[in-house]
């Protein structure tokens, strides 16, 4: 109980926090904007620096638009701690995941992707825990990949079972049995505990390079 | 829709100063409030065409400050801004009588576009 109150706390000031940040960008656009908006006041004036200032603000507009992005991916994050319980769309959540795991991704060299689904598929679940189990099985590719490999994440219903797979792909892994090596591995473990408590399910399936997760349609 | 009177209100001040100057640079007249209470004393005294609302501010709530206009005068459009991700406070605020809603930060295009939509739609 002290633990998820610790969650719901730590989620909040987040979720806070990215709301100021939402804010400060916000700020920064109309600035860049009122800065253009004066430029194309003097567009006959001087031409070289006014292209030079152009292309700088519009540089700085990319960057709001990507500080827009990672901070409504942290508040979506920070929000799932709301509930403990919850509505959960799987596609959604593979989504956000490799979002916030796209920065680990770079740092390994790995390419990491969610690969398009038009259908929701809804279950009801621990939000937090489940983005961790994907979160966990996302890291122990990171330990496994050498630099230039991929994975990607899909979701689907499996007879009465929703299944996310984390597959990988690589031109040469450095070790026999790739399964042995996933399932010996400490994350692993913890993976173990995150789907006992979601009353779900993880393997390793050889045939496809997949780690796949099941989760039930409701945990209750 | 020419001389288009537009009431901003956000506890912002750089962001509603900035965006108020870039308003009156596309012809729309803008007033500022820095609050929900400044918002509605200046309402009482000088109806705007439409008022653009932060809904997260300290004191009144942009949502309390919309209940508040929609009660005394129900056809003023208000566009709501939310800092959030999510959708759910502009939806909630759709469900008390606002017009729209826009996330922040905005794109100037948009808001305008929504002004002129929310006004046309009030006449």
């Amino acid at each position: 109980m002290q633990e998820l109150k610790e969650v719901a706390f730590f989620g909040k000031v987040t979720a806070g926090v990215t709301h100021e940040i939402r804010n400060v960008l916000a700020i920064i656009k109309e600035s860049c904007g009122l800065m253009e908006d004066i430029l194309c006041l003097v567009r006959n004036e001087r031409p070289e620096p006014r292209e030079r200032l152009e292309s700088a603000l519009s540089r700085i507009q990319a960057q709001v638009d990507r500080g827009v992005a990672i901070a409504t991916h942290l508040n979506k994050f920070a929000h799932s701690t709301d509930q403990s319980v919850a509505e959960v769309d799987l596609v959604e959540m593979i989504e956000q995941v490799v979002f916030l795991a796209q920065r680990f991704a770079r740092l390994n060299e790995v390419k990491l992707e969610a690969k398009p689904q038009k259908s929701p598929l809804t279950i009801f679940t621990a939000p937090v825990r489940l983005q961790m189990a994907v979160f966990l099985s996302v890291e122990l590719l990171f330990n496994l990949l050498p630099s230039g490999g991929e994975i990607a994440l899909s979701a689907s219903k499996v007879d009465q079972m929703y299944e996310v797979g984390v597959q990988w792909k690589a031109q040469s892994l450095g070790v026999q049995d790739p399964q042995e090596v996933i399932m010996s591995s400490e994350n692993w473990g913890e993976l173990q505990n995150a789907m006992n408590s979601l009353r779900g399910k993880a393997g390793v399936e050889k045939s496809s390079n997949k780690i796949l997760l099941y989760f039930p349609k409701s945990i209750s | 829709m020419a001389g288009m009177k537009v009431l901003l209100v956000d506890d912002e001040q750089e962001f509603v100063t900035t965006l108020g100057e870039r308003l009156k640079l596309r012809g729309i007249d803008t007033d500022i409030a820095m609050g929900g209470e400044a918002a509605l004393e200046i309402i009482e005294t000088s109806v705007p065409d439409a008022v653009v609302l932060d809904v997260m501010m300290p004191g009144l709530s942009g949502l309390d400050v919309l209940e508040r206009i929609k009660a005394d005068r129900p056809d003023l459009p208000v566009i709501l801004l939310t800092g959030h991700g999510g959708t759910q406070e502009g939806i909630k605020g759709m469900r008390l009588g606002a017009s729209d809603y826009l996330m922040k930060p905005l794109d100037i295009d948009e808001l305008i576009k929504k002004l002129h939509e929310a006004v046309r739609g009030a006449l």
